[in-house]
């Protein structure tokens, strides 16, 4: 027996999926959320896809209240941890657009100059509401297990 | 006579699984490709079809489609081998309507022919004469050592060919490594994804599972790596980098028949963040790994102080005691001098790769990370431990 295939030729050849070309940065036609993460870290079943965006919605909804708070006292380092921790969390489910407003919250609280993180706070909250209705619909269009995601 | 059709690009494997099937009576046909076997399933009518689910041109998942959309074959069992690291793919194979998905990892030509057996009942139809050769003719006991026997031919046989196989992974890796352009990193990415993928079918019917695994589970981040470059970076290179390393290991110390089977391990994951603690379980899970977790670096500790661990996953900005902190404190502990540490961070520039190692780290993760490649982390910590125990 012969265990893999000496050269290129050899038929035994796994499939080829097509790469797909990303963009470096998530453009405004960019889904708000990459839902085959969702999908996978749920194994498609609907009750734990809610129960997960879920809790999702209320520790980030918290979280920004607590940015907004934070900005306000200017207390550069609570906004730093805040928007860590938020970005940890949104950046695990795929949430390709709001990720790099939570990061540059992050970076200017780590600077200690938080110059216009109000501003982009308020960009954050707007795109957390865009997240919520695009989940919204996508949860409730879902009838079987996986349909989410699709 | 029961007719089966193997849809299998891997050869070998092929070959291995319709030789058996045919010793046992069964009129066994095979196609390499999709495309292939929707043309023979026409004309040969089988009662059965055997599909992988990772094949070249048409993938598994559109053949079962396209079987499910003819009247004639729209109720014929499929069974599909699939890899079980490969999550979505085994959804969407479920839902195109695939009868059974077994997993190639531990699928033994013993295990599909009982399979096919329940399936589709026995080959000969009863009442038919039995002739010598055709099952049930045979002693139970005779038709299993034959199996045995069997198997340990193939498991030799497929030792001998590692090294070239490693030699292999290895050259390909360096060019990975070096690429410079994408095209050229994913065509050896393609390389060692064909690769990876012949190891993980052959090792598992040889029977060597934790290679088997490794393979596995490699294979499902060469895949998504394959189909989202984005997700080439610096983190995952060097998983890919270390999977290929630890497959050279195994390949010298994990082919002996006893060992064949993933060693129960205890994991520690310390994370305050819920939905990252999830996320890390969940990688766990698809090894089958069981852990526990907790949210607060001192319970952590305590857990620690008082309990043998065989690997940690410490998120770096805690608040209270930084993963870093909460590293130094536990090499203190008699227990996890040698623990195997991994930090799972966002923060991966070179002044904390440089921290987590002063702290006495093993390893770490860039935020967020592949599901897939935490899982090939995972088990990379988990099996070297157990086939080289610290000293």
């Amino acid at each position: 027996m012969k265990t893999t295939p000496d050269n290129e030729t050899t038929p035994a050849a796994p499939t080829a999926p097509s790469p797909k070309t990303d963009a470096s940065a998530p453009a405004a036609d960019v889904v708000p959320v990459e839902m085959e993460r969702l999908n996978e870290l749920t194994d498609g079943d609907a009750a734990s896809m809610r129960e997960l965006v879920d809790l999702f919605f209320t520790q980030t909804s918290q979280q920004l209240q607590q940015l907004e708070a934070a900005i306000r006292a200017n207390k550069a380092d609570d906004v730093r941890r805040v928007a860590h921790s938020c970005a940890g969390a949104s950046a695990t489910l795929g949430m390709v657009r709001f990720v790099p407003l939570l990061r540059e919250l992050e970076k200017q609280g780590a600077s200690g100059t938080l110059t216009t993180a109000a501003r982009i706070c308020e960009d954050a909250a707007r795109e957390f509401k865009l997240i919520q209705n695009y989940l919204g619909t996508k949860l409730n269009s879902a009838t079987s297990p996986g349909d989410a995601a699709r | 006579m029961k007719k089966i059709l193997i849809i299998e690009d891997d050869q070998i494997v092929s070959n291995v699984y319709r030789n058996k099937l045919a010793v046992e009576g069964y009129q066994v046909e095979a196609a390499l490709d999709g495309e292939a076997g929707l043309k023979l399933m026409r004309s040969f009518q089988p009662d059965a079809i055997v599909l992988d689910l990772m094949l070249p041109k048409m993938s598994g998942v559109d053949v079962i489609k396209e079987i499910r959309g003819e009247a004639d074959f729209a109720k014929l069992p499929i069974i599909v081998f699939s890899n079980t690291y490969l999550t979505n793919l085994i959804q969407d194979a479920w839902k195109a309507g695939a009868t059974k998905c077994v997993s190639k990892i531990n699928c033994s030509p013993k295990d599909l022919l009982e399979l096919m057996r329940r399936t589709i009942g026995s080959a000969v139809s009863p009442g038919r004469p039995k002739v010598d050769g055709v099952p049930g003719t045979k002693p139970a006991a005779v038709v299993s050592e034959a199996d045995a026997e069997f198997q340990a031919e193939l498991r030799k046989t497929l030792i001998t060919s590692l090294p070239g196989t490693l030699a292999f992974l290895r050259g390909s890796l360096k060019s990975l490594v070096k690429s410079d352009t994408e095209v050229t990193r994913l065509k050896h990415i393609h390389e060692l994804y064909r690769r990876i993928h012949a190891v993980n079918g052959n090792a598992g019917i040889a029977g060597l599972v934790q290679i088997a695994h490794m393979a596995a589970a490699l294979e499902a981040l060469l895949k998504e790596l394959y189909e989202k470059p984005k997700n080439i970076t610096s983190s995952t290179l060097r998983t890919i980098a270390t999977a290929v390393d630890f497959l050279g290991f195994l390949f010298e110390h994990g082919t002996q028949s006893d060992e064949q089977k993933i060693p129960p391990a205890s994991i520690l994951v310390v994370d305050d963040e819920p939905i990252s603690r999830r996320a890390i379980i969940y990688a766990l899970e698809k090894a089958q790994l069981q852990s526990v977790s907790v949210d607060d670096p001192n319970d952590a500790f305590k857990l620690l102080s008082e309990n043998q661990f065989d690997l940690v996953f410490l998120d770096v900005d805690m608040p209270g005691m930084t993963g870093y902190e909460l590293c130094t404190r536990l090499r203190h502990l008699p227990l996890h001098k040698k623990t195997p540490v991994v930090f799972i961070t966002g923060l991966s520039d070179f002044e904390n790769r440089t921290s987590s190692m002063m702290a006495g780290g093993n390893d770490f993760i860039a935020k967020p990370f592949l599901f897939i490649e935490l899982t090939v982390k995972a088990l990379i910590h988990v099996l070297r431990g157990k086939l080289q125990p610290a000293k």
